[in-house]
């Protein structure tokens, strides 16, 4: 066989595996670049949320309360939209067409979380008879679908076992709240759960290595004091 | 040597030719627009997020960030973006007082040749207030060699389309004052 027909085959043999491979390899490395984009975007869009609710909820007095609250996290929510939709601009999404990519936004609080998503209204006759005579695009009917927030979710449980039917609601840190029936007593209690925590028979609390007594003389008192100088006004 | 062998060296020579030098150019320069990519981006990341946290454009930021991504050897188009909230959200109210809050206000925009001519008169800088957004966006000019040869052997997309681009966007979260 002649060196050029070698040649030729070698070429034939080579270079579909060549471009096969090589088509491969660019399409790993740029589904990486994409994921590397699409997190470092993700990461910019959701700081910007949580800065604009500190910024919101650090200058205002009445943050704590529900309705308040619900307002702060909302505009939280938009500048999360707002934010990526700026990032992904280029491409040409906004932000209604990013919605239909985000299944949800959990906002974890303290006791609980919303969850911001995609869900069915549910109207009752009297707000529904409203909407059909005065119809607005912004406004969403019974059945159809929009984007909100749905609302509040404790970290709670039920428990129930023999005679013991409570609720123990949970925190972020160790404080719980446990309200419910013994029996047929009520049970409120809320506090901080601690471990390695033991009651002896004298009922002395033992505590890491410390006794806390129950009986006795007080170890702790407040201590009022007032300086010397305005003791020798007074007396005087 | 007969005709069809002629043919066939003619044919065998002009495939080595092709593959020993198309074949590695165009690598090449497919791995240099990767590394350009690279580089812009960061460059980008790195100037929105100087201004966000400082809330203060200067023009020396700017010719510093065109500096460092006309360093990969290609000419960029830069859009930048500033989209001011037209009232002083999230500020102190008490409880019967209703303020308005960051996320539920109009912006109003500023684009790239308004941006460029504040930097251009004294005091050279442009400052930025808590909420603002400040978006830019950097595409390369001209097509790049790998671009021209995917278009050449592949018939790849002609028109707008570009190989190096980077965008950055983001919420100022201190006033620049």
């Amino acid at each position: 066989m002649k060196i050029q027909s070698l040649a030729v085959i070698f070429t034939i043999i080579i270079l579909p595996i060549t471009i096969v491979l090589n088509s491969y390899i660019r399409n790993y490395v740029t589904t990486l670049n994409y994921q590397i984009s699409y997190d470092s975007k993700l990461d910019n869009a959701t700081y910007d949320a949580l800065k604009a609710f500190q910024l919101n909820t650090f200058n205002n007095s009445s943050s704590n309360y529900v309705n308040s609250k619900m307002r702060d996290i909302e505009a939280a929510a938009n500048s999360f939209f707002e934010s990526i939709s700026q990032n992904f601009n280029m491409i040409g999404y906004n932000n209604e067409t990013l919605k239909d990519y985000i299944p949800a936004l959990v906002f974890t609080m303290y006791d609980g979380y919303y969850i911001y998503s995609l869900y069915n209204n549910k109207l009752d006759d009297l707000t529904q008879s409203q909407i059909d005579a005065n119809p607005q695009a912004s406004i969403k009917g019974n059945g159809e679908q929009t984007y909100g927030f749905k609302p509040y979710i404790y970290y709670s449980c039920r428990y129930i076992k023999d005679d013991l039917d409570v609720v123990i609601t949970y925190a972020l840190d160790n404080y719980i709240e446990i309200h419910g029936m013994k029996g047929t007593a009520v049970v409120n209690i809320s506090g901080y759960l601690i471990n390695d925590i033991s009651k002896n028979a004298s009922g002395d609390i033992s505590y890491r290595g410390i006794t806390i007594s129950q009986e006795g003389e007080n170890v702790l008192n407040e201590w009022i004091g007032e300086k010397e100088s305005d003791r020798s006004n007074a007396n005087i | 040597m007969s005709l069809g062998e002629t043919v066939i060296t003619i044919i065998a020579i002009v495939t080595a030719a092709g593959l020993m030098i198309i074949v590695p150019f165009s690598t090449v320069s497919q791995r240099t627009d990767d590394i350009s990519q690279l580089a812009i981006s960061t460059s980008t990341t790195d100037f929105v997020n100087s201004v966000r946290t400082t809330g203060i454009l200067t023009l020396d930021d700017y010719e510093k960030f065109i500096e460092d991504i006309n360093s990969t050897g290609h000419n960029y188009e830069i859009e930048m973006s500033i989209g001011r909230l037209d009232e002083n959200a999230a500020r102190k109210v008490s409880q019967m007082v209703s303020g308005s809050k960051i996320g539920e206000n109009e912006r109003v925009w500023q684009y790239q040749s308004q941006v460029t001519d504040l930097l251009d008169k004294p005091p050279y800088e442009i400052q930025l207030n808590e909420g603002d957004m400040f978006v830019v966006k950097v595409k390369n000019k001209e097509q790049t060699i790998a671009e021209q040869l995917n278009k050449a052997f592949l018939g790849g997309a002609s028109g707008d389309s570009y190989a190096i681009a980077a965008e950055g966007a983001g919420l100022v979260t201190t006033n620049g004052n």
